[in-house]
């Protein structure tokens, strides 16, 4: 699988890899653990996000050209094969949590009588069926499909404005006290999983756009935070904070109010959630290219169709994944106990043992080339 | 037609085993004797079967021998006036040849002073004595049946080992007449016709430049069709050029007759049900994609030319688009979109909204829809799919008769049809609403080829529909958009400029800026001058009112 | 080829959630009233098929038939009679277009809740579909045939949904009712709906504590409920000045509420701006100095209406207005002795008349 992208493909397939992880369940587990502080829980968030990324940035620009889910010349192949699985593991519970969350989602308000099996079959194939392609095939569906999803969620979501009647909720209080502050900032952290996608795709960069695609990187996570703080103002100014932490997806519940009594279709906002499936196929299609490209190392000569053998292999997988869970409740346990931990873990631990094994590599390297 | 014999085929590689009849057997051995007879006369003057030999006789019976049965040919002795002693063979098609071009062809090789009188050697003084025109000499035999045979007529001189070729063809041909596929109300009304050189004739009207330029194949084994490939040098990107040059030539066919037989050989995916070629008898619109660094393949029969590389958006484009204002042609290019959409969506839409998704409907819209089918048998998937192979059998039948006829069928088949199932309680009227939108909705796209693909996009949508909804709409879409997403025409991105998204390019995509805005040649076609046109120097703001001493005041 | 024919025939047939609209029984209304036994009845009206077919070819419905009929079923639980009331109906019992829940007001608090419950649960019924009570028999109120010749639903649909057609915009939509029952500070109310002749009376809001409704206010007193919540659009009051009557009406107000912490506990703050237009006045009397004695008459007899309903719904412990939830989401620790706090806090309304308009005579 070869082919470059550009850097706006480069920063939309970046930022779709995690806007499905939090746009139906936000700003529940903010509100429930931070209470008043919730805005600076998630402003916290944010700033973590951005220096998650640049972590991940930092661990690409010791070999751009390789992706380093498997490093075995970095890493020696103790360090590095355990580091693949685990980014494999994580790389797969993220898709079975997006898919199996949207497939509840679906049949919650949608397709009440269609098995979920049939749900969560649909995004995994239509989304496989999109990376089966190549990468740059992949970055322009995603490119076209994610600013689409975007611009009507902004645009229908701002007919809620009138709904809005918790003003006080929204408003920042004075008075920060900080554990529950940091609490909700840990639990709802899930608003920002996937940025890690940049571990693999960063070497498709044209090497002379690098630093100008970080740097649109950055850009789009910033507008992404707008968008989820729009997405907070509204939910939370609509619901109110009791009803909020009630509902399983309170973005879903929220958009469901809109009702435009003389359009063709008056529940705008509940054709959104559909919508949103956009974003969870752009997180799911660059999950698997993902997964199937991420165990190219291991394999001497990975053809393309090893690649869409993979494809299917891991698709079987989070479709299999997705489907053990039988009701919400288990999938926001699984979410809540086990990934946010794991998240954190990959994202925050990882790359400083990245950073320091290729400084250790670079001095080595200069102490040989010294005389 | 004779000429459809293998055994006319010139090289014997190329021949094909027929089996004859056995009373054929005679003759055809008696023909086969003239024919080893002529070849080895060549053979023995010039030492290869395939050049002339500068023999006459040879030559009129290597001819004779291949195509001596055809009843159309020509083969002529004259008399040189310059040189009476010189036998001289004039070789034509009757009927692909202009008769007062020929006559007064051999009105000038008949009159003439004496051989030695002339300077230089013969052949020269020969070319010299031929009238104005295209004249070159060829000694392969090969080369000069395919030009024979294309209307060119052939001079064999005694002595000289070589023939002239007289380009004095005129082949049957209709005048140049409208663009009927392609209708425009303003604008140039010219369309291509059936013969290359008017084709090209044309191009060249409307681009007095050196480097405009044409190349041209030989494609088809059989039909030898002259293939024409034009570009602008310094323009086009030199490697879309050689690309398309080594896929041209690449080909190998028997035959080729139409635009369309060599266009999947010039992309990547000959499967795919998106039309990757947008083809065209519009002069003006060739000359656009020219003037845009794309190259332009024309056929030698056919007056459908087209142009590569295309995206989605050729499809959708018209050159009335230019010719109107920036307004108009973004209204209109809105008007397609919204027509594709219907076309594509209304009647998914309506399965998906009434069968599974009534909840996203207003009330009142539900229980009129409701009331509107309380009677009828049939679910909304049976109703649309009635109507719509109504629909297309009236389409196809009304392709099918003449004009004045397929008003008629149209209006009956509408009007009756419609109004009979609706009262016959087999469909609802909502039903016939929707069928009528969707049909005009394709139908806006001025491409007729890309409205076949959205025609099978639509039964895809429908099942889509009737088993998940609207959401399966989504994602019938999603898998559409990757699917487009991943065609290409030599590198160009079909989807572009929305997949990948190219926000310069977006001024002349689903609305059309004013022109002096569009200054730029798109950059899929990675062209060698991207600077179309030049900012307006802002001017002194004349008014004619203040000009000196002139008009009232 | 096998694929595609069985393709077909699933699709004809109709799989899982397709369900062509006809084969729906489209419920418009829902009445949920208690039974015997701590049971619970609940009553699904649809419109009959004649009515469906006679809006399609716009023409009103004959007045011989009904324009709904009405499907019932009791149970422990609303779903449990629901699956009842299914068992009557040839079509689908679909829950998607309910346009309105019509609740008992006898309804016990723990019945209500469920209810609420339930409503919330069930996916595919729209949060936006309004809601209210009743005292009438539920029955009887699901069978009403409004003269106005529209279908019960849709005639509900239609008032609620004008905002400046009421004198006060009593809609409530089941989110508002889930919104307020979660809020702590606020207390539920639902508007009351009864049983009139022609059509329904809607003019009277019911004040609810804990899911129990515990006061119905008069029309008079919703209106001056309405102006707390923004939501008076059309009152026309009666005023005196200098000992003559006057009136003034579409009285509508921005008011603004606000707790202020005192020792001891807090003070609730109602800040009315209100406008209205002169509708009678004894000849010759508009003048500036009328006007603005106008005015404070106005904002006098507002007022003191104001605190008198504030002070009855103290009593009562009933705050619909939520003056409490913005200080309490700030001072959480305050939650567990909200309602001490709101039965003794002090109360203070401030109200600024305009006359914006006079007529077409001084």
């Amino acid at each position: 699988m070869s082919g470059r992208i550009s850097i706006g493909q480069f920063a939309t397939m970046l930022t779709a890899a995690y806007v499905a992880s939090g746009i139906f369940a936000f700003p529940r587990e903010l509100v429930a653990h931070a209470g008043p502080e919730a805005v600076y829980a998630f402003l916290l968030e944010c700033l973590a996000a951005f220096f998650g990324l640049w972590l991940w940035f930092r661990v690409n620009r010791i070999h751009p050209d390789a992706p380093l889910s498997f490093a075995p010349d970095l890493l020696s192949v103790w360090l590095a094969f355990p580091a693949l699985i685990f980014t494999l593991v994580l790389h797969v519970a993220l898709a079975v949590v997006v898919v199996s969350d949207f497939a509840f989602v679906l049949h919650s308000f949608f397709l009440i009588e269609t098995p979920l099996i049939v749900l969560q079959a649909c995004v995994v194939l239509v989304a496989g069926y999109v990376a089966w392609f190549n990468l740059p095939a992949l970055a322009r569906t995603i490119q076209f499909l994610y600013i689409l999803a975007i611009i009507v969620t902004v645009m229908i979501g701002l007919l809620l404005l009138p709904h809005i009647t918790s003003v006080y909720a929204v408003v920042p209080t004075p008075e920060i006290s900080l554990t529950p502050l940091l609490y909700g900032a840990y639990k709802g952290s899930y608003l920002f999983w996937g940025y890690e996608l940049t571990v693999t795709l960063y070497p498709f960069l044209r090497p002379q756009d690098r630093a100008k695609a970080e740097k649109h990187a950055y850009i789009a996570m910033a507008i992404t935070f707008l968008f989820f703080a729009l997405g907070y103002v509204l939910t939370l100014g609509v619901s109110g904070p009791e009803l909020l932490v009630r509902e399983i997806w309170p973005g879903v519940s929220t958009m469901r109010l809109v009702d435009i009594g003389t359009f063709l279709i008056n529940k705008l906002g509940l054709l959104l959630v559909t919508f949103w499936g956009l974003f969870v196929l752009t997180f799911v299609m660059s999950r698997l290219w993902c997964l199937a490209y991420d165990v190219s190392p291991l394999f001497r000569n990975f053809s393309a169709g090893w690649y869409r053998g993979m494809l299917l292999f891991f698709g079987a997988i989070v479709l299999w994944g997705a489907h053990s869970f039988p009701t919400p409740v288990q999938l926001i346990a699984f979410a809540q106990g086990f990934l946010v931990p794991t998240v954190l873990i990959f994202n925050f631990a990882m790359p400083p043992v990245f950073l320091l094994a290729g400084a250790l590599q670079h001095r080595r390297a200069a102490l040989r080339t010294s005389p | 037609m004779p000429r459809s014999r293998a055994a006319n085929v010139p090289s014997a590689a190329n021949s094909r085993t027929t089996h004859p009849s056995p009373r054929d057997v005679e003759g055809n051995a008696s023909r086969l004797d003239e024919r080893l007879n002529a070849y080895l006369a060549d053979l023995v003057a010039q030492g290869d079967l395939g050049r002339v030999s500068g023999s006459v006789e040879t030559a009129e019976g290597r001819i004779r021998s291949l195509l001596g049965s055809a009843p159309d040919l020509v083969l002529r002795r004259i008399r040189l006036g310059f040189a009476p002693g010189r036998p001289t063979l004039l070789v034509y098609i009757d009927g692909m040849t202009d008769p007062d071009m020929l006559g007064a062809t051999i009105a000038r090789l008949l009159d003439g002073g004496q051989e030695s009188s002339l300077p230089g050697d013969f052949a020269s003084a020969l070319q010299a004595q031929l009238p104005l025109g295209e004249v070159e000499r060829e000694d392969r035999w090969r080369q000069l049946f395919t030009q024979l045979l294309s209307g060119t007529t052939l001079l064999f001189v005694e002595g000289v080992p070589a023939a002239w070729m007289l380009d004095i063809s005129k082949l049957p041909a209709r005048g140049v007449g409208r663009p009927l596929s392609e209708p425009s109300i303003k604008g140039p009304q010219e369309a291509f016709n059936e013969v290359l050189v008017t084709n090209l004739a044309q191009i060249r009207h409307r681009i007095h430049d050196p480097r405009l330029e044409f190349e041209t194949f030989r494609i088809g084994s059989y039909t030898r069709t002259t293939v024409a490939l034009a570009h602008v040098q310094g323009l086009t990107n030199p490697d879309l050029v050689l690309a398309v040059q080594h896929r041209l030539e690449a080909i190998d066919r028997d035959y080729v007759q139409y635009a369309s037989e060599i266009s999947p050989y010039l992309h990547q995916h000959p499967r795919t049900m998106f039309p990757l070629i947008r083809s065209t008898e519009r002069v003006d619109w060739i000359v656009r994609d020219l003037m845009n660094g794309k190259v332009a393949v024309l056929v030698d029969g056919d007056p459908f030319a087209f142009t590569l590389p295309v995206g989605m958006l050729d499809f959708f484009q018209t050159t009335q688009d230019y010719i109107f204002s920036a307004w108009e042609a973004s209204l209109v290019r809105l008007v397609r979109l919204v027509g594709v959409f219907v076309g594509l969506y209304l009647m998914p839409l309506y399965i998906a909204l009434f069968s599974v998704n009534p909840d996203l409907v207003p009330t009142k819209f539900v229980l009129t829809v409701a009331g509107a089918r309380q009677h009828i048998p049939f679910p909304p998937v049976m109703e649309v799919a009635v109507m719509w192979i109504i629909i297309e059998l009236l389409r196809e039948a009304a392709n099918r008769l003449p004009q004045p006829l397929a008003t008629t069928l149209g209006t009956v088949g509408a009007v009756v049809v419609g109004t009979a199932i609706v009262k016959a309680g087999i469909v609802d009227p909502i039903m016939i609403v929707l069928v009528t939108l969707s049909a005009i909705g394709l139908y806006t796209i001025p491409a007729y080829e890309m409205g076949a693909a959205f025609r099978w996009m639509f039964w895809i949508m429908v099942i889509g529909a009737s088993v998940v909804g609207v959401y399966g709409i989504i994602l019938v879409s999603v898998g559409l958009v990757g699917y487009m997403s991943a065609l290409e025409t030599f590198g160009v991105p079909y989807l572009a400029p929305f997949a990948p998204l190219l926000p310069q390019e977006l001024g002349d995509s689903v609305l059309r800026m004013p022109l002096p805005w569009l200054r730029r040649r798109p950059v899929t076609n990675h062209p060698l001058d991207r600077q179309k046109s030049r900012p307006p120097e802002t001017p002194d703001p004349v008014n004619l009112r203040d000009l000196q001493g002139q008009g009232p005041s | 080829m096998a694929v595609v024919l069985l393709g077909v025939f699933l699709l004809l047939g109709g799989c899982w959630d397709n369900r062509s609209i006809e084969h729906r029984a489209i419920v418009l209304m829902i009445g949920i009233e208690p039974a015997q036994d701590g049971l619970i009845s609940v009553y699904f009206q649809v419109p009959t098929s004649q009515a469906l077919s006679s809006l399609s070819v716009s023409s009103s419905p004959s007045s011989a038939s009904p324009a709904t009929y009405v499907v019932g079923g009791v149970g422990k639980t609303v779903a449990q009679a629901m699956t009842q009331a299914q068992a009557k109906s040839s079509g689908d019992l679909y829950l998607g277009q309910v346009q309105e829940i019509v609740l008992s007001s006898q309804l016990p608090a723990a019945q209500f809740e469920d209810v609420l419950d339930f409503l919330a649960r069930i996916g595919p019924m729209d949060k936006t579909s309004y809601v209210a009570v009743s005292p009438d028999p539920i029955q009887h109120i699901t069978q009403h045939q409004p003269q106005e010749g529209l279908l019960p639903a849709l005639y509900l649909t239609s008032f609620f949904s004008c905002r400046h057609c009421q004198e006060v915009y009593l809609a409530r939509t089941v989110w508002d009712a889930e919104q307020h029952l979660q809020t702590p500070g606020m207390s539920m109310w639902l508007p009351v709906l009864r049983d009139h002749e022609a059509n329904f009376r809607i003019d009277q809001a019911a004040l609810y504590r804990q899911g129990q409704p515990v006061m119905t206010l008069t029309p008079e007193q919703t209106v001056y409920l309405g102006y707390l919540l923004n939501a008076t659009a059309k009152a026309s009051l009666p005023f005196t000045l200098h000992g003559a009557p006057v009136s003034v009406r579409a009285l509508r107000s921005r008011t603004a509420t606000h707790v202020v912490p005192e020792a001891g506990g807090v003070r609730l703050v109602a800040d009315l701006k209100v406008q209205g237009i002169l509708d009678t006045l004894p000849p010759g009397e508009a003048t500036i100095a009328n006007l603005r004695a106008l005015e404070i008459e106005v904002s006098r007899g507002i007022a003191a209406q104001e605190l008198t309903l504030i002070r009855s719904m103290q009593r009562q412990g009933v705050d619909p207005v939520g003056f409490l939830a913005p200080y309490l989401w700030q001072h959480q620790s305050l939650m567990p002795q909200a309602n001490e706090l709101y039965r003794n806090a002090g109360v203070e309304v401030r109200v600024h008349t305009r006359i914006i308009e006079v007529g077409d005579v001084l």
